[in-house]
C-alpha cells in the first residue's frame, strides 16, 4: 500500500511526515513538511520552530491540528543558538526554504532564512496563520518557481477539454515546476496501484497471466517528462514527498529525440523493450511541440515517415515563418537517436481510444508551426483558444469620493447653504463691529489678521459640516456597510499566458476493422 | 473505466453527431433502428455501432437492400485539406478546378485555388453582387433534389458556376468553398457524449437552463472545489470519531444535473461501469500484434458483444432485473466518493444525467451514481423527516400482502432518507459547490457548518453582483468588526450585520474567465470575429477555516458555552459532531 497523498485524502488533521501549507496572507503560503518525529515526546528544547514574517510557529503547534485551524504565533524570546541548532537538525525534513525568500535557498543559509523579523534578535511578533491541507490550486500558489507556471484557469480548462478522467493516462512533457503535474495527478487518480502492478508491463508474460491482469483495475497515471535534469530530480522528490509516486512517473528525457516510452523496469532481466504509457491524453508545454509530435503516432510507419520530415524532426530547419530558433539537443544527436529507435518504436498512445492533445505555447509562431505539424500528422478537430481570466476585487467606495465630498446635489446644497449662512453671519458681525467704531476683539491686527481669522472660521465651517455628516453616519456606525459596493478587475492582470492548441487523433480504423464491425452489427436484413 | 466507455460507439448509449454545418445533435444508439437527420436522410444506426469515435461519415448515393444510403468514412487527410488547404506537395492529387467541374460527384473540391491563382491577389476588382453566381435559387434547389449523395456535386457545380471565381483572392476562394461545403455537404462526425460536449450542445439553444455555464466554468469550478476520485484508505479510520469516508462533496444544482455530471465525471462515477461479461472474453486476440502492450489492459472489443435480441422483451426483462437488483443494492449507500445534493424541491431535477444512462426515476442499480449520488431536500436536512412507519407484529399479521408490501416499502424509504440525512448532518464534507438562482448566503448559512476545516467553498453565478455581495460579507472591515464584538460579547452579534461568520471563509477569490477561440490558418491567424455573448459567468471560491478560540493578538474573554438556537437544532448538532470541536457562533 502506498502512503496516501495529502493532496488526495488529507484526512481531518495535519499529520506528521506530511505536507501542510501555512496560509500567512493572501498569495503568501508556506509549504511545510511536518516532521515525522513525535514532537510531544521529545523535550521542548528541540521543538523546531518555523519563523515567518507573521510570527513563529513551533512544529508542535502545527501537527495533529484540525485542518483549517487558525494558529496563533507563539511568542518566543530569541535564543539564537538553540533555535538555529534545532533548525539544522530538522531541516532535512523540510525540503525548501521559505516563501518569503525563494531565491535565497541554499545549503549554507538555510538555518536563518525562515523569517525576516528574527535577525534583529527581538521577540518574535505575534500573529496568526491558518493551517491548510494542500490542493493543486494552493500548491500552484505556493510551489517554488523553477519555470513559468501553468496556472489554475489554464490547467483546469486543459484537463476539461482533454477529457482527463479517473483511470486515464496522461503524458506531460515539460513538467517544469510541477503545477500541471499535481492537477493532472488529481484528475487521473483512480486508486493507488499496488507496487507489484507498477512493473506489470515489464516482462514477458504468458497468456494465463495476461488474462488475470485483464480483470485488474486500470489505474490512472501521469507520465511526466522533463529535459532539465535538476528540475526532473526536484520534481520527483516532490512527488515522493507528496505521496504521489504511485501515480506520477517522472522521466528525465529530451522528448524531441527520445520520445515518450517509459523506461523498462530494472528489476526484470531480459526484456528491455520500451514500455508504452498507453496514454489517451497528451499535454505538451515545450518550446517546440512540433518536434515532439512525430513520437505521438500510432504506428511505426507513421513515425518513420514523420521522422524523415525535416520540419518535424530537425530543430534547425526553418519553421513556417523561419524565424524561431529552437532550444533542443543538437540536430545530429536527435537524428541519430530517432533513426536508431525506429526499429523498436512503440506507440505511446492507447490504441483503443482517441487521443486528446493540448499544446501550451506563448507565441503565435509556435502555434502556426504546431498546427501545421498536427495537420500533416493526421490529427483532427484542431482548435486554438486562449483563456482570458480575470480576478475581481470587491470593495466599498464612498459616494462623493474619498475626500469627503457631498454624496448628492441636495447634500452639496445643504452644505453650501450652511457655509453661506455662516459667511453672512460672520460678515454681518464684522459690519456691526465696524459700525460700532471698534476694531473688533482682535484689535489692531490689520488686514492680515482678519484674513487669518476668516480662514480659521472657514475651517471650522468645514469641520462642522464634516461633523454633521459624521453624526449622521454614526447612527449607522457600521464601517463595513459604508459606501457603495463595487467590483473591478485586480490591479495586475495576466493578459496573456499561452495559446492552447487542441487536437484529436482517432484510433486506427482500417477497412478490415470496418468490415469486421459491419459483419458484426449489420446482421439483420 | 471511462476510457473504454469512450473508445467506441456502444448500443443503448447517447452520442453526439456534429453535422457539417456545425449543428450538434444528440442521438440514442439503439440497434436495428434508423437515425434520420433533416436534409440528410435516414441511415441505419447499426452502421455506427462498434466503430470508434471521432470518425466523419458521408452519406453516399449508394444504398443498401432497404434503400437506405450507405455511409463512407471520410479520411482525415481529406477533412484537413478542406479546412487548412493542401500542404504536402507529394500528396496533391487534387484535380484542377476545370476538371472537377466536369467531373462526377466524387470529385475532389479545390479549396486553395488552382496553382495559377496562387499569386497574390487582392479584392480591388471584386464586384459585390449576387448576380455573379449564375445558378439561380431554383436551380440549386433542383440540384439538391437530384443529388442524393454527399452533396459534393452541388458544391462543385456552384463553384464552377461562379462567373468570376478566378478574380477571388486565394483566401477568399478558400473561404467561399468552405462555406459551401458546410452548407451542402452531407457529412457528420460521431463524438462521444461527455460533460464538455453536453455543455456545448445545450449552450446552443438552452443556455439559460444551465445558468449559462460554459466548459471553462465547469473546469474551473471542479478544480476549485478540489473534487476528485476517493477511496477509503487506512487513514480514514485513524480518527475513531470520523466515521465517514473521504471524498464527500455537497452540491446544490439547478442546472438540470450538469453540475452534478461535471463533478461525477471528475470522481469517476458518471459513466456506467463495464458489465462483467464485457471484460475477459477476447476471442480476437489474433488480430492484435503480439507483444502489444495494450494487451495488459482490461480492454475488450465491443465487437464481441452479441447484439440484443428482441428490443421489447429485452427492455422489459431489463426493467425487471433492475427492480430486483434495486432491492439487493441499497441506493445512496456509498460512504466515500459521494455527492450529496440538496434540493429546494421534493425531487431533484437531474434530467441531463439520462445522457449518461442514469434515469433518476428508474435508476440502474449498477450505475455508480445509484449508490454515490445522495439527494435530500432542505426540509429534510434542517427540520424533520417523516416519522418512522410503525406497525405491531399483530397488525402485520392482520394485513393483506399488499398492505404489508406498502408498509415495507415505506419503511425502506424512511430508512433511506434517515441514512442520507444522518450522513449529511454528520458534516465533515470536503467541499460545497453551488449553481442555483437561490441566495447563496442563505445556503451557506446552513451548509458552512457541515464542512470540515480546509474544505472548499465554491459558488457559481451567471453575474458578478450576487457574488460581490457574498464577498462583501467576508470583507476585512466586517471581519474585524465581527472579531471585536465576538470575542468581547458574543451576544452582540446579530444576523443582520453578520449573516455569516466572516471568520469562517478564507482566501476568497472572484474570477471570470472566457475561452477565446482563434482561427489558425496559414497567413490568416486571428481571433474569431464573433462569439456568443450573454452572462459572463463568475466563480466565487474560498476555503472554510476554523477561527481561533481566543482572540488573536488581544486579551479577550471567549465563550465556553454554545448558544443554542432552537430552529437550527439539527445544524447545531451536526456542528457539534464536526471534528475539531470548533467554536460556534450566535447567528
Amino acid at each position: 500500500m502506498f502512503k496516501t497523498s495529502p493532496f488526495l485524502d488529507p484526512g481531518t488533521h495535519s499529520a506528521p511526515n506530511s505536507l501542510a501549507l501555512l496560509y500567512l496572507r493572501r498569495d503568501l503560503l508556506q509549504p511545510l513538511l511536518l516532521p515525522s518525529v513525535d514532537t510531544s515526546s521529545t523535550s521542548e528544547a528541540v521543538d523546531p520552530v518555523i519563523n515567518t514574517r507573521f510570527g513563529s510557529y513551533p512544529y508542535s503547534t502545527l501537527v495533529n491540528q484540525p485542518w483549517g485551524t487558525q494558529i496563533s504565533a507563539t511568542a518566543i524570546s530569541k535564543k539564537p543558538s538553540k533555535s538555529s541548532t534545532a533548525n539544522k537538525n530538522k531541516n532535512k525534513k523540510r525540503k525548501r526554504g521559505d516563501a518569503d525568500a525563494p531565491n535565497s535557498g541554499g545549503e549554507d543559509n538555510r538555518g536563518d532564512n525562515y523569517g525576516d523579523d528574527d535577525d534583529a534578535g527581538h521577540e518574535t511578533v505575534a500573529g496568526f496563520a491558518h493551517l491548510l491541507p494542500p490542493t493543486p490550486e494552493l500548491w500552484t500558489l505556493a510551489l517554488p518557481h523553477r519555470t513559468q507556471v501553468v496556472y489554475t484557469p489554464d490547467y483546469s480548462y486543459i484537463l476539461q477539454r482533454l477529457r482527463v478522467r479517473p483511470g486515464d493516462v496522461i503524458i506531460e512533457a515539460g513538467a517544469g515546476s510541477g503545477s500541471f503535474t499535481h492537477a493532472a495527478a488529481r484528475a487521473v487518480f483512480s486508486g493507488y496501484p499496488a507496487s507489484v502492478e507498477v512493473v506489470q508491463n515489464g516482462g514477458a508474460e504468458d497468456d494465463g497471466e495476461r488474462k488475470k491482469k485483464k480483470r485488474k483495475r486500470k489505474y490512472g497515471r501521469v507520465c511526466s517528462f522533463e529535459y532539465h535534469s535538476d528540475r526532473a530530480k526536484q520534481l520527483s522528490s516532490e512527488i515522493a514527498e507528496h505521496g504521489l509516486e504511485g501515480i506520477v512517473t517522472v522521466t528525465h528525457r529530451d522528448v524531441y529525440s527520445g520520445g515518450f516510452s517509459l523506461e523498462p523496469s530494472n528489476e526484470e532481466g531480459g526484456d528491455k523493450t520500451p514500455i508504452s504509457p498507453n496514454a489517451n491524453a497528451v499535454f505538451l508545454d515545450l518550446p517546440a511541440p512540433w518536434l515532439a509530435l512525430k513520437h505521438l503516432t500510432r504506428t511505426a510507419r507513421a513515425h518513420d515517415r514523420a521522422a524523415r520530415n525535416p520540419r518535424l524532426s530537425n530543430p534547425s530547419a526553418p519553421t513556417v515563418d523561419g524565424s524561431i530558433t529552437i532550444i533542443a539537443s543538437t540536430p545530429s544527436n536527435s537524428t541519430s537517436i530517432s533513426t536508431s529507435s525506429d526499429s523498436r518504436f512503440v506507440s505511446p498512445l492507447n490504441r483503443l481510444t482517441s487521443t486528446h492533445l493540448c499544446t501550451f505555447s506563448p507565441c503565435i509562431e509556435q502555434v502556426t508551426a504546431t498546427v501545421s505539424a498536427l495537420h500533416s500528422l493526421g490529427w483532427r478537430d484542431i482548435d486554438m483558444v486562449e483563456i482570458q481570466h480575470k480576478q475581481i476585487e470587491v470593495r466599498r467606495e464612498r459616494i462623493g469620493g474619498d475626500e469627503g465630498g457631498p454624496a448628492t446635489v441636495e447634500e452639496a446644497v445643504a452644505r453650501l447653504k450652511e457655509v453661506e449662512g455662516r459667511w453672512k453671519e460672520f460678515h454681518d458681525e464684522r459690519v456691526a463691529e465696524r459700525m460700532k467704531g471698534g476694531r473688533g476683539p482682535r484689535g489692531p491686527k490689520g488686514k492680515d489678521g482678519r484674513k487669518v481669522e476668516v480662514e480659521e472660521d472657514l475651517k471650522d465651517e468645514n469641520g462642522k459640516a464634516q461633523e454633521t455628516m459624521n453624526a449622521g453616519r454614526a447612527k449607522v456606525s457600521k464601517a463595513w456597510e459604508e459606501g457603495r459596493l463595487v467590483h473591478r478587475t485586480e490591479p495586475e492582470l495576466k493578459t496573456h499566458t499561452s495559446y492552447l492548441v487542441f487536437a484529436v487523433l482517432p484510433r486506427e480504423w482500417t477497412a478490415e476493422d470496418e468490415e469486421k464491425a459491419r459483419r458484426k452489427w449489420n446482421s439483420k436484413k | 473505466m471511462p476510457s473504454e466507455w469512450h473508445s467506441h460507439v456502444r448500443p443503448d448509449t447517447h452520442v453526439v453527431l456534429e453535422l457539417s454545418s456545425g449543428v450538434l445533435k444528440i442521438v440514442e444508439i439503439i440497434l436495428n433502428t434508423n437515425i434520420s437527420i433533416a436534409k440528410f436522410g435516414t441511415f441505419p444506426t447499426d452502421a455506427l455501432v462498434g466503430r470508434p469515435f471521432h470518425l466523419t461519415y458521408e452519406i453516399t448515393d449508394r444504398t443498401d437492400l432497404d434503400g437506405r444510403p450507405l455511409l463512407r468514412i471520410v479520411p482525415i487527410e481529406e477533412l484537413n485539406s478542406e479546412q487548412f488547404g493542401q500542404e504536402e506537395p507529394e500528396s496533391s492529387t487534387r484535380a484542377s478546378r476545370a476538371e472537377s467541374g466536369a467531373d462526377d460527384g466524387d470529385a475532389k473540391i479545390d479549396f486553395t485555388g488552382s496553382n495559377e491563382n496562387s499569386a497574390m491577389k487582392d479584392n480591388r476588382f471584386t464586384v459585390d453582387d449576387s448576380s455573379r453566381q449564375t445558378l439561380s435559387m431554383s436551380e440549386i434547389e433542383e440540384l439538391k433534389k437530384t443529388d442524393t449523395g454527399s452533396g459534393k456535386y452541388i458544391v462543385t457545380k456552384i463553384l464552377a458556376s461562379h462567373k468570376y471565381l478566378d478574380e477571388k483572392s486565394q483566401f477568399s476562394l478558400a473561404k467561399y468553398a468552405l462555406r459551401k461545403v458546410k452548407k451542402y455537404l452531407k457529412r457528420f462526425t460521431v463524438r462521444p457524449i461527455d460533460v464538455t460536449m453536453l455543455t456545448q450542445v445545450i449552450r446552443e439553444r438552452y443556455s439559460k437552463k444551465i445558468m449559462h455555464l460554459r466548459p471553462e466554468h465547469l473546469g474551473l469550478l471542479t478544480s476549485m472545489v478540489d473534487v476528485h476520485f476517493s477511496e477509503p484508505t487506512e487513514s480514514t479510520f485513524d480518527h475513531s470519531n470520523h466515521t465517514t469516508g473521504p471524498g464527500r462533496w455537497l452540491a446544490v444544482d439547478e442546472t438540470g444535473g450538469l453540475l452534478v455530471a461535471a463533478m461525477a465525471e471528475k470522481m469517476g462515477i458518471l459513466y456506467p461501469t463495464e458489465d462483467d461479461t464485457y471484460e475477459g472474453e477476447s476471442d480476437n486476440t489474433e488480430e492484435k500484434e503480439s507483444n502489444d502492450p495494450a494487451l495488459v489492459e482490461p480492454c475488450s472489443n465491443s465487437i464481441n458483444q452479441p447484439p440484443a435480441q428482441d428490443d421489447a422483451t429485452s427492455m422489459a426483462s431489463k426493467r425487471k432485473s433492475r427492480a430486483s437488483l434495486r432491492r439487493q443494492i441499497p441506493a445512496m449507500s456509498a460512504s466515500t466518493n459521494t455527492i450529496t445534493l440538496i434540493n429546494p424541491n421534493i425531487q431533484s431535477k437531474l434530467h441531463l444525467l439520462k445522457h449518461f444512462n442514469f434515469d433518476q426515476d428508474d435508476p440502474d442499480p449498477l450505475h455508480p451514481l445509484y449508490t454515490h449520488l445522495k439527494t435530500l431536500s432542505w426540509i429534510q436536512l434542517l427540520h424533520t423527516y417523516a416519522d418512522r412507519p410503525e406497525a405491531t407484529p399483530e397488525q402485520l399479521d392482520a394485513w393483506t400482502s399488499t398492505q404489508r408490501g406498502s408498509y415495507y416499502r415505506k419503511l425502506r424509504r424512511w430508512e433511506l432518507v434517515k441514512s442520507v440525512v444522518d450522513d449529511t448532518r454528520s458534516g465533515g464534507f470536503d467541499g460545497i459547490i453551488l449553481a442555483t438562482p437561490m441566495e447563496p448566503q442563505s445556503i451557506l448559512k446552513h451548509t458552512l457548518p457541515l464542512l470540515r476545516g480546509g474544505a472548499q467553498v465554491v459558488v457559481y453565478w451567471p453575474h458578478v453582483e450576487p457574488l460581490s455581495q457574498l464577498h462583501d460579507l467576508f470583507s476585512r472591515e466586517r471581519k474585524s468588526a465581527f472579531a471585536d464584538r465576538y470575542y468581547q460579547d458574543p451576544d452582540s452579534i446579530n444576523e443582520v450585520d453578520f449573516p455569516l461568520n466572516p471568520l469562517h471563509v478564507l482566501n476568497i477569490r472572484l474570477q471570470v474567465l472566457r475561452a477565446r477561440q482563434w482561427q489558425v490558418l496559414e497567413g490568416r491567424t486571428h481571433p474569431m470575429m464573433t462569439a456568443k455573448g450573454g452572462p459572463e459567468g463568475c466563480v466565487f471560491a474560498g476555503i472554510r477555516v476554523i477561527p481561533s478560540a481566543t482572540k488573536v493578538e488581544a486579551k479577550g474573554r471567549f465563550p465556553k458555552k454554545r448558544k443554542k438556537e432552537p430552529s437550527l437544532e439539527e445544524i447545531e448538532q451536526a456542528e457539534k459532531r464536526l471534528k475539531g470541536a470548533e467554536i460556534s457562533y450566535q447567528n
